[in-house]
């Protein structure tokens, strides 16, 4: 494997401009999903899904009070995307090995192996891998896999007009992130990275796409302490094997209790 | 380089067919309808107004599995075919008379059936059905899809040979027997496994006593379905009864696990939970019916076909509390918050 190449998103660089999403979906050709006036402050994208591999969340937070009688909120946006886990739970789970880690990190979905069997969805502890129903297979963010065979950093990276969406070696990044955390730190912000490595998130291993925010994750519909479902997994394979062993206890017992 | 698909003209991708290079990966994308990718489900879209605090407008965090009705009718058959396998084995292993020896060959037919029946709800379901041997071009133990395919293929090819043999009367051999007693009761139980090992909350935080209630609840079907075929014996009678208690034992469990982190409300309320209460008052009614002492023929056909309503609104109201759990993004927050969840 070559250098892990991954994204530092932070937030409180965010703008909400939407040119990430934008520029992802014209790099990859993604088409249309439906549109959708919500109301939810600017967030009309609402979820990552099968053709939406970028989407800027909009959480508004009252400061002080009540903001229908005035009082002050935060503006928190915040660019989301799929975490390429360093264990990834979409991949673990894909019983075809259609999915998987590429030379740079990244967690790849194969589309000439996928068949569509809609397992990776529930398996991912973020909600990011959706199924496309009218073309049947899974979707998800690449981490612009082609583009990074021209070394061209992704799409949406390339086209974050405030640097809030960074790509690089992922060392090179925690770096600048532990950096940036402590200044706005002095600056009087309680800013906190999420994910960054695999100690502070150990249920994913670290994520390679991580995240600086300036709120509590559930505030971005972040899980607060995601884990890959194989995590502890074994509990419940033994769980199967007592049952199995019950149901021919129970097939063995009858018949020979049965006997005269 | 592959053949770009030619798109739709109203698929939003802008682009010009006769100059544009379709190279890009969502280029491969099949459109029919837009709204079709739509990433939220309808019963988690949030009420325009209220403004939710906690979360993120109420949105859901994990994705709930885009299965059909065919993945909880395939718990119920290869949950069955896999309880068959075993009985039949068990039958095979020790049974000596000839009624006993007849129920088997019956056993082997009904398992085979259900997994046939199994595999092609299966392959239904899948979004590219033709590729479904793309299953089997791996071994992958973190993917219980992956290893419940070999399982389920295991089964089926075994119960096969069984019914096979006891066609041209003759007993199975020894060891197809064994492989079909071990692959049929991890057929029942997998399952568990397999919803366990996702994201959703309700199935995450139960995935220890699932496998345990769908080997109950499997047992509990096959008994229900020998009850309405009739050609009881002494030991079908035992073996039915046990389920049954054992069924509701374990749906006791699955709702005091849930219970303990507070996320149990699927189980209850909504769609899943009418669901989930009709299933649990049907294998009530059932087992009190299987252990009437008068009734005869009567009482069998009832007792059956109240434990089969019952085993069959159970997988789909486990699906569907599936469905709901995903849906709430509280039931991902709070047990990861107070750890409980790991």
């Amino acid at each position: 494997m070559t250098t892990t190449l991954g994204f530092f998103t932070d937030t409180t660089l965010c703008i909400g401009c939407k040119a990430c999403e934008v520029a992802c979906k014209q790099w990859n050709q993604l088409p249309d999903d439906g549109f959708h006036l919500t109301g939810m402050s600017y967030d009309n994208t609402v979820a990552l899904g099968a053709s939406t591999w970028r989407h800027v969340t909009f959480a508004e937070r009252a400061l002080d009070g009540d903001p229908t009688n005035g009082a002050r909120i935060a503006w928190k946006m915040m660019s989301d995307v799929c975490k390429h886990c360093e264990r990834a739970g979409c991949l673990e789970a894909c019983p075809t090995g259609a999915i998987l880690q590429t030379e740079h990190g990244s967690i790849y979905i194969q589309p000439d192996v996928c068949n569509g069997c809609g397992y990776c969805v529930p398996a991912c502890p973020f909600g990011v891998v959706a199924r496309r129903e009218d073309d049947g297979r899974a979707w998800k963010c690449t981490l612009c896999y082609d583009r990074l065979q021209g070394q061209l950093e992704p799409a949406c990276a390339k086209a974050c007009p405030t640097d809030s969406i960074q790509f690089g070696p992922l060392d090179e990044l925690r770096a600048r992130a532990e950096a940036r955390v402590e200044l706005l730190r002095v600056r009087g912000l309680d800013a906190h990275l999420y994910g960054e490595d695999g100690e502070a998130q150990p249920g994913t291993g670290g994520l390679h796409a991580f995240f600086l925010l300036a709120d509590e994750p559930e505030v971005y519909n972040l899980p607060p302490a995601p884990a890959v479902p194989t995590h502890g997994a074994g509990r419940s394979w033994l769980a199967a094997v007592a049952g199995a062993a019950g149901l021919a206890a129970l097939a063995f017992g009858s018949v020979l209790l049965s006997r005269d | 380089m592959r053949r770009p698909t030619p798109p739709t003209p109203d698929d939003g991708r802008n682009l010009d067919v006769a100059v544009a290079l379709q190279l890009g990966e969502g280029a491969q994308q099949r459109v029919d309808t837009p709204e079709s990718a739509w990433p939220v489900p309808p019963e988690a879209a949030p009420t325009p107004g209220e403004v939710p605090s906690e979360t993120y407008y109420d949105l859901p965090v994990v994705k709930a599995p885009p299965w059909r009705w065919y993945i909880p009718a395939y718990f119920y058959a290869g949950g069955v075919a896999g309880a068959a396998a075993t009985l039949g084995g068990a039958l095979e292993l020790v049974a000596t008379t000839r009624p006993e020896l007849r129920l088997a060959h019956r056993l082997h037919w009904i398992s085979m059936l259900g997994e046939a029946a199994g595999a092609a709800l299966l392959i239904a379901d899948l979004g590219r059905p033709a590729r479904f041997h793309h299953m089997l071009r791996v071994i992958r133990p973190t993917s219980p899809m992956n290893v419940g395919t070999w399982i389920l293929s295991t089964a089926g090819a075994t119960s096969g040979l069984s019914a096979l043999a006891r066609l041209r009367g003759r007993r199975p051999p020894g060891l197809v027997l064994a492989a079909n007693v071990v692959a049929g009761s991890l057929l029942s139980t997998y399952t568990g496994v397999l919803v366990g090992n996702t994201a959703v909350p309700i199935w995450k935080v139960t995935r220890r006593r699932l496998p345990l209630w769908f080997a109950a609840t499997s047992a509990a079907a096959l008994g229900s379905l020998l009850q309405l075929s009739g050609g009881a014996t002494r030991a079908t009678r035992v073996y039915t009864a046990a389920a049954k208690v054992a069924e509701l034992v374990g749906a006791h469990a699955i709702e005091r696990a849930a219970r303990e982190v507070a996320i149990d409300a699927p189980l209850r309320e909504g769609h899943a939970g009418r669901l989930w209460r009709s299933s649990r008052w049907l294998g009530v009614a059932s087992l009190v019916t299987t252990l009437l002492p008068w009734g005869g023929r009567t009482r069998d056909v009832i007792a059956g076909a109240l434990g089969t309503a019952s085993s069959v609104l159970a997988r789909f109201a486990i699906h569907e509390a599936g469905k709901a759990s995903a849906a709430d993004p509280r039931a991902t927050f709070d047990p990861q918050r107070r750890g409980a969840i790991t």
